[in-house]
């Protein structure tokens, strides 16, 4: 039996949902949905996961979860949970695209009756909504702190006033009783770090947010340091000095920087990062409260600790995502200006060294003037980003695309007597745009030159089809050198528009405009380099654009 | 004879030139309701057109030309990302249109031009 038989054999057995599942997933605000066999077939969603994608149940169920989520980075992890029958959970790192919401998914097998995996659970969370929640949270517990206050004062004051009174007295006591609940209740959270202290700092309550967040025990710091001893020094000496600057009293670099604005009745909310007990650093976003007796003296310190490591992280993505948009309509709105003047002076070049009547001894000149407005020409349409020139798709043979552009480098190649190996497993044509295809593999050729020292080696690979994500089938081209490398901290940026580390002789333009040729045409592309070891460039490319009519039926 | 239409005096006139160096008897026209003008006096067998042109933009010209059912070629040329959007929603209307990105080198457009003009292809 081969395995795409037994595929069919396995979903055609996979039960229907439970009638209690189904009321519970119903009902679940977590966005669920069930795929079934190798080409996750949707066979179930709940009104979450419709709300999440903006689609109804009957334009999602019966479509694969490639169709939903085409290019979506949970599809390899669909596969791995479907092949390996191991629940995994994947959080999308930063969007390369402009996008502000990034998920995370929770992935579970649906087993059959032999225990082989038959379909996978997918739960969805948005990682935007936790951070929502968390901010929520935080606001929620500061109002409830100060309601706290309020409470005990409240109750004290009744307490104080009217001892006597029976009634009085009661409602004092219920007061109180509340108040506790409510201590109890915050103290107990454990995504909070809530840690009280003595009027000079000395540690008195710690949390298990607390313990959980900083990886101390309460017994470990409890009557022995303050808040000030796990805060970064550097930050705690600046925060000093910012302080005596701002309200003009000398703050020693301690605990009194942490609480100062507290103990003077200002609402005192900042970040401030803190190390953890085996070194490790997070952002905390810390609020500060005084606690104060009857008398209103000062008898300790509430400080309430969120991590702010998540928010910290999309705050960057959407800062480098809004850089990204921002260029992309600078490089637009300057390539259309420069366009109609350029293509002018290129035409009148032609008509000046066309001219019959050209003495010999200009032509040079123009020949160079010709050569470097077109290398202009060349980066505005560059710039333009992949500008579709109308010629539809036609089959396109990968290997003929490699071995001419890798003739046009002809030259380059000899200098640096570098060895070109070339192993072509596949005859498999794909279907793309002809030109696009040859920007692709001479973007990638272009580098790999670069990266290459004297006789080094370049090696070029094509893959046969395979079946990639479920449905698609997609050609594998790899091309590897084993040149300079890619400094780790060069790789996360390597898709950047503009982002060059050829100085004067590098556009910041090439892989850019390559990964959006590939997005483009459906395949995705992999790029993995280590610093003097050399560089792979993946791309795998769809066998069949998939068409209008395919999406829609 | 090929009419070119831009609406940059300079683009149309240089491009027309080359045109008439590399053989082809050509007009230049610096709009739309200007090129529709010569349209009806002259007959062009092709026509080269810029897409982003006040009043009247190179694709609504385009579906204008295919409507007078005169068997006219029609090349359009454009700098701009956002038109690939404009054809192809012509396209999906019936309307097959040929399109360059600018800056196109003028080796590279009367390559065009030979292929267009030999093959049976009309708006």
């Amino acid at each position: 039996m081969d395995s795409e038989t037994n595929t069919n054999h396995r979903t055609n057995h996979v039960p229907d949902l439970p009638s209690l599942c189904r009321f519970i997933f119903n009902n679940s605000p977590l966005p669920v949905a069930m795929a079934v066999g190798a080409k996750h077939i949707v066979r179930y969603v709940n009104p979450a996961f419709c709300f999440l994608t903006g689609k109804s149940e009957y334009e999602l169920i019966g479509n694969t979860f490639s169709e939903i989520l085409p290019e979506d980075e949970c599809l390899p992890v669909l596969d791995r949970v479907y092949c390996t029958g191991e629940a995994e959970t994947h959080t999308e790192p930063e969007h390369s695209e402009i996008k502000t919401a990034y998920w995370s998914y929770a992935m579970w097998p649906v087993l059959g009756a032999d225990e082989r995996p038959m379909g996978v659970m997918i739960r969805v969370t948005e990682t935007a909504m936790f951070r929502q929640q968390a901010i929520e949270m935080n606001q929620e517990l500061l109002l409830t702190a100060v309601r706290q206050h309020e409470l005990i004062e409240e109750a004290e004051r009744l307490y104080a006033q009217l001892q006597g009174e029976m009634t009085a007295r009661k409602l004092a006591e219920e007061a109180l009783f509340r108040a506790g609940a409510l201590q109890r209740a915050i103290f107990n959270s454990a995504n909070f770090s809530s840690i009280a202290t003595d009027a000079n700092g000395i540690i008195q309550i710690f949390n298990v947010g607390a313990e959980r967040m900083l990886g101390y025990t309460a017994a470990e710091v409890m009557n022995k340091i303050t808040p000030a001893d796990i805060s970064d020094p550097q930050e705690v000496i600046a925060r000093a000095k910012a302080l005596s600057l701002e309200l003009g009293i000398p703050i020693k670099p301690g605990f009194e920087a942490l609480v100062f604005k507290a103990s003077r009745g200002i609402e005192d909310i900042y970040e401030l990062t803190k190390v953890r007990k085996d070194g490790s650093r997070f952002p905390a976003i810390v609020s500060v409260t005084a606690l104060r007796d009857a008398q209103e003296a000062i008898i300790g310190y509430l400080l309430i600790g969120t991590d702010n490591t998540a928010r910290k992280l999309a705050e960057e993505a959407l800062i480098r995502s809004e850089k990204l948009a921002s260029v992309g309509r600078l490089a637009a709105t300057i390539t259309h200006e420069i366009n109609n003047p350029l293509s002018s002076a290129l035409n009148a070049l032609f008509l000046v060294r066309t001219d019959p009547a050209l003495p010999q001894s200009v032509k040079s000149h123009l020949t160079i003037a010709e050569q470097e407005l077109g290398r202009v020409a060349h980066i505005t349409k560059q710039t333009l980003g992949f500008f579709r020139e109308v010629g539809n798709p036609t089959a396109v043979d990968l290997a003929e695309v490699l071995d001419s552009v890798l003739d046009i480098y002809g030259p380059r190649l000899r200098d640096k007597e570098i060895t070109v190996l070339r192993s072509y497993r596949s005859k498999t044509g794909i279907r793309a745009v002809d030109g696009e295809m040859r920007q692709v593999a001479s973007n990638i050729l272009a580098n790999s030159f670069d990266a290459l020292s004297q006789g080094g080696k370049l090696h070029m690979r094509l893959f046969g089809p395979q079946a990639i994500r479920g449905a698609r089938r997609m050609v594998r081209m790899t091309i590897a050198d084993d040149g300079a490398g890619i400094a780790a901290e060069n790789l996360k940026r390597i898709f950047e528009p503009f982002f060059t580390t050829k100085q004067s002789i590098g556009t910041g333009l090439g892989l850019w405009v390559t990964s959006e040729l590939v997005k483009k045409h459906g395949g995705r592309m992999r790029l993995r380099s280590r610093l003097g070891k050399g560089t792979v460039v993946t791309i795998w490319l769809p066998m069949e654009r998939r068409g209008q009519e395919q999406r829609t039926a | 004879m090929i009419l070119v239409v831009d609406d940059e005096h300079a683009l149309a006139d240089t491009l027309a030139l080359i045109l008439e160096r590399a053989g082809y008897k050509s007009t230049a026209a610096y709009s739309a309701s200007e090129a529709l003008m010569e349209v009806e006096k002259q007959r062009p067998d092709l026509i080269i057109s810029d897409v982003m042109m006040p009043v009247m933009n190179g694709v609504d010209f385009a579906v204008k030309v295919s409507e007078l059912r005169l068997g006219i070629k029609v090349l359009l040329i454009s700098g701009h990302a956002g038109t690939q959007d404009m054809v192809e929603a012509a396209g999906s209307d019936g309307l097959s249109l040929d399109l360059l990105a600018k800056p196109v080198l003028p080796e590279d457009l009367l390559a065009r031009v030979a292929d267009i003009l030999d093959s049976n292809y009309s708006v």
